[in-house]
């Protein structure tokens, strides 16, 4: 049998309209796949090989009628568990929504329905997106595809893995503090977390509101400029989607960088900064220029305080998006209660999980009466400083590079105290409080891990740092994801 | 010696608005009738990942409230969360405005019975959602959801009520112009408006407000006045027997006409109010209030100064007129047909609102046509008919659908105005009433028009009401 999980979308999508192979086989082949490697890292939390098979076939009806094809035509998509799809599990991976069927579809899983791509299931993550490495959900852990031992990073971590392992050709994540984005260096694909009000939230389980977004894994730069060509754009459902045109992101894949301006921020460069990480940014660095693209040296002053502003307005906007889940309507109830109060008690106390019920602790103290001024409007000050700074930042550069993350993936039995586990989004969480587009773009393998580097840009700027991106990755050359057959 | 006190009322009251679908869905506002938790979404039912988007025609419904109640209208508002849990309220929150109201700073005149005239300041209106709604039957509780995210609008006045008196005239004038502008049932009964109040008292003179109790559970503007009647009288009592006045929350018990503690301060929630990140700045335009302020029917107040002005009509007459606007609107078409507003007034106020009362039916209801009304009072002013046949006429035409004018020409009520017909009938009467005629000349220039009134009586009576009543009075007195 023909191997097609090594295809990208681009090369899925080209061959299927042309006739050269079938969108079944495609289908076929992935779930092969998935059968071989999925006992290995654990990506998926619910899979729809009939469904996915039945969509395979009317595409394929769709070639032999001559019917014209959707961009992402007969594409494997995967998406994370916090995406409600119709009469589908969607469950973010907590207790609370064990066994819940989605009532309806979220506005991108429409998207990508119409763009003709086949959903073959929902991947893993941290439970309500919660976390950074994947093992707060209360299904399974999550392996890093490059080292089984190993993290792949969250809280998106199935949707990063999936796309490793080549168990999906895009994925899609959530990113409220870097969870796309650090899954993306550590499991080696590119990443993309969009501007703020770019991709419809509609359908995505709020963890943090105003901090949110959905964007794609993929292999290349070029399919997560084709699946932003889906995904993007208005939607009468989500009042917070900027109406500003999609251009087709394609369209800025020319490989030339000659003259861009790139903004290296000072504080991003750490003390305890991991070398490999280092080494990654500054080779990144050379790069660039060697293409003919001028580093800046830029800073970001308001940096420090990202993390714990962060921390203040994610749980306090995740306190009250949880309130939902309270075993009235749908969802986990406690069976044994006493009145309306002990439902609540009870069901919530055991639906949530130990990190869910931390932030929603942080969050409802720092809304409370007394703490408001403290901690969240001191915090939205903070947030309205770091916006500043990149908008004087970009008063002299095009586009920002950091690293993604301040690690490669560590391994699954070094525990984090919390703490340490929220330092992990220290390069990603600023992009998020600012609203800007960023991109993970895996730069090199060090010590047999993959490490990404990250590009920043304006926003709606998704177009400047996809170039970017697309050109870097043709000067790093080619990628090999591991093999496990 | 005793201290005089004075009260302090400030009213909050939540309308629920006919915008057709709820405040973030498309799910129809028209449940009344129809079964439990079937005008649901996953928007009003809270489902995961559903997101709230504003319908605009609560914004422009909401534009209309706070221009008749003379507010001031903020270009930019907010949505903020109130968190509490119930569960009737789906989303663990309840969107609303805490921070930046669309509206602020409006009034309402009031004019008490005693001639006392003030203006009692309207603090701001915000627009939040509704809940849904929770049955109660022994053990078991029930939810319906129909009514979850229904819009409404909240009115808070400024604390400027200083009697149940007050309370009831702002209550009813608030009313008045909410349904002047079609916005609103505001209806008590139908739930479409509910209102809190807020009581304190102090000793008269004292500008520091005293500690203040809101009561809740009012379902009538009767127990809105009552209830603020009993609390200013407790809490009197309370401090001058040397209590204090705690912050709390109390219940009207309707059935015993007092109020009851339901929470105190200490008890009451913290509502961790934050801004509404999933919808954003509520826009509303000066030029979108100019153009809602075009489309805005005339209020109370401008249509009772219209009818004065143009139809001559007293105050009185004009505001019971303006009460409802299609009593008013009735008035203008039977009026122009007629071609004589006072009697045309005089019907409506006597004969017409007299059947609605005693069929309690409304005006939209009743069974005579404006045009129809008009027709009788120009009968009877071009002198077709007399008043007394015109009521005759008024009552068939209850039941009836010809016109008047069909009844009066078929049922042959035309007045008589044959001078010659009509002396046939004076003589008759004079002939066959020596004792009136010789009383009448006997009697002192006191009584004479009395005695004339009978003789008047005696010839309407002979012509089945249908003389011309001047004439015949013309004739009997040449004759006699």
């Amino acid at each position: 049998m023909d191997r097609f999980y090594k295809l990208t979308a681009f090369e899925i999508k080209e061959k299927i309209s042309k006739g050269e192979i079938k969108a079944v086989d495609v289908i076929a082949d992935i779930f092969d796949r998935i059968e071989k490697t999925e006992s290995k890292i654990d990506s998926f939390v619910s899979l729809r090989k009939e469904g996915a098979l039945e969509d395979a076939k009317k595409i394929d009806e769709k070639v032999a009628n001559g019917e014209s094809l959707g961009a992402l035509a007969g594409v494997p998509v995967a998406l994370k568990d916090n995406m409600v799809s119709y009469n589908e599990p969607s469950s973010s991976c907590s207790k609370i929504l064990d066994g819940y069927m989605g009532v309806y579809d979220a506005t991108v899983v429409k998207k990508i329905k119409e763009s003709d791509a086949i959903i073959i299931g929902k991947t893993n993550m941290d439970q309500f997106a919660m976390g950074s490495s994947t093992v707060t959900s209360c299904y399974k852990k999550t392996k890093n595809p490059w080292d089984l031992e190993r993290v792949p990073g969250g809280s998106s971590g199935g949707s990063a893995s999936a796309v490793a392992a080549q168990q999906a050709i895009i994925t899609l994540g959530s990113d409220t503090g870097g969870s796309i984005r650090q899954p993306a260096s550590f499991c080696g694909t590119v990443g993309l977390k969009p501007t703020y009000g770019r991709v419809s939230r509609y359908g995505l389980m709020a963890f943090a509101s105003s901090l949110d977004q959905i964007g794609p894994f993929t292999k290349t730069v070029k399919d997560a400029a084709l699946c932003m060509n889906v995904i993007s754009g208005s939607d009468d459902y989500d009042s917070t989607v900027q109406d500003v045109e999609v251009p087709d992101y394609t369209k800025f894949l020319t490989g030339d960088v000659k003259g861009m301006k790139i903004g290296v921020p000072k504080e991003y460069f750490v003390e305890g900064m991991k070398p490999e990480v280092e080494k990654a940014v500054r080779d990144a660095m050379a790069k660039f220029q060697e293409m003919g693209a001028e580093i800046m040296d830029i800073s970001l002053p308001h940096t420090k305080y990202g993390v714990s502003a962060y921390y203040i307005i994610a749980p306090a906007e995740a306190s009250s998006n949880l309130a939902r889940f309270d075993g009235v309507r749908y969802g986990h109830r406690s069976e044994n209660y006493q009145g309306v109060e002990d439902l609540y008690v009870k069901s919530r106390s055991e639906g949530f999980g130990d990190e869910v019920k931390r932030r929603i602790m942080m969050g409802t103290y720092v809304l409370s009466a007394g703490f408001y001024d403290a901690y969240y409007k001191k915090a939205q000050k903070v947030r309205r400083l770091m916006k500043e700074d990149f908008d004087k930042a970009f008063e002299k550069v095009d586009i920002i590079l950091t690293p993604t993350a301040p690690s490669a993936a560590y391994r699954l039995d070094d525990e984090k105290t919390p703490l340490e586990m929220y330092l992990e989004d220290v390069f990603t969480i600023p992009v998020n409080m600012a609203g800007l587009p960023g991109i993970s773009v895996p730069a090199e393998i060090v010590n047999d891990l993959p490490v990404g580097i990250q590009l920043v840009g304006k926003a709606f700027g998704e177009g400047d740092i996809l170039k970017a991106a697309d050109a870097f990755e043709k000067a790093r050359g080619e990628w090999n994801f591991p093999e496990f057959e | 010696m005793a201290r005089e006190w004075e009260s302090v009322i400030g009213l909050e009251v939540h309308l629920q608005l006919k915008t057709g679908t709820k405040v973030w869905c498309g799910c129809s506002a028209d449940y009344d009738n129809s079964a439990p938790n079937t005008h649901t979404c996953p928007i009003c039912l809270g489902h995961p990942g559903a997101l709230p988007k504003l319908n605009r025609k609560v914004a422009e419904y909401g534009v209309k409230a706070a221009l008749a109640l003379n507010c001031r209208i903020n270009n930019e508002s907010r949505f903020d969360r109130k968190n509490y849990f119930y569960p009737d309220l789906t989303k663990g929150y309840q969107i609303t405005q805490f921070d930046v109201p669309y509206a602020e700073a409006g009034h309402i005149d009031v004019k008490l019975n005693s001639g006392k005239e003030s203006r009692i300041g309207i603090t701001r209106i915000q627009i939040e959602e509704d809940t849904g709604k929770s049955i109660h039957a022994g053990e078991e509780s029930f939810i319906n959801y129909n009514r979850a995210s229904m819009p409404l609008i909240e009115i808070i006045s400024d604390p400027d009520i200083r009697s149940s008196e007050e309370a009831y005239e702002y209550l009813n004038l608030l009313k008045t112009s909410i349904k002047y502008t079609g916005i609103s049932d505001v209806s008590m009964e139908l739930g479409s408006l509910r209102c809190d109040a807020n009581i304190s008292v102090r000793p008269k003179g004292e500008e520091k407000y005293g500690t203040r109790v809101e009561v809740k559970n009012l379902n009538s503007f009767k127990a809105v006045a009552r209830a603020i009647d009993y609390e200013i009288g407790r809490q009197i009592e309370e401090i001058e027997n040397g209590g204090r006045i705690h912050q709390e929350t109390r219940l009207w018990d309707d059935e015993s006409q007092v109020t009851r503690l339901m929470r105190s301060k200490e008890e009451a929630m913290d509502y961790r109010y934050f801004p509404e990140p999933d919808l954003g700045v509520l826009y509303i335009s000066d030029e979108l209030v100019d153009k809602i302020k075009k489309e805005m029917p005339e209020s109370k107040i401008e249509k009772v100064k219209r009818f004065i002005e143009d139809y001559g009509l007293s105050e009185y007459d004009s505001n019971i007129l303006c009460d409802e606007i299609e009593l008013g609107n009735y008035f203008e078409t039977a009026a122009e047909i007629s071609g004589n507003s006072k009697t045309t007034a005089n019907w409506i106020i006597t004969e017409v609102l007299r059947v609605l009362k005693d069929s309690q039916k409304s005006i939209e209801e009743f069974e005579i046509s404006p045009e129809h009304l008009g027709e009788i009072v120009k009968l009877i002013g071009n002198g077709a008919i007399s008043g007394k046949i015109a009521k005759k006429v008024f009552e068939i035409k209850l039941t009836d659908k010809r016109s008047p004018e069909e009844i009066v020409k078929a049922e042959g009520l035309a007045q008589v105005a044959d001078e010659g017909a009509i002396e046939a009938m004076v003589d008759e009467v004079l002939a066959n009433n020596g004792k009136l005629v010789d009383d009448y000349h006997n009697a002192d220039e006191g009584r004479k028009p009395r005695v004339l009134k009978g003789l008047i009586g005696q010839v309407m009576k002979a012509s089945r009401g249908k003389a011309n009543p001047q004439m015949v009075t013309d004739l009997l007195t040449k004759k006699l």
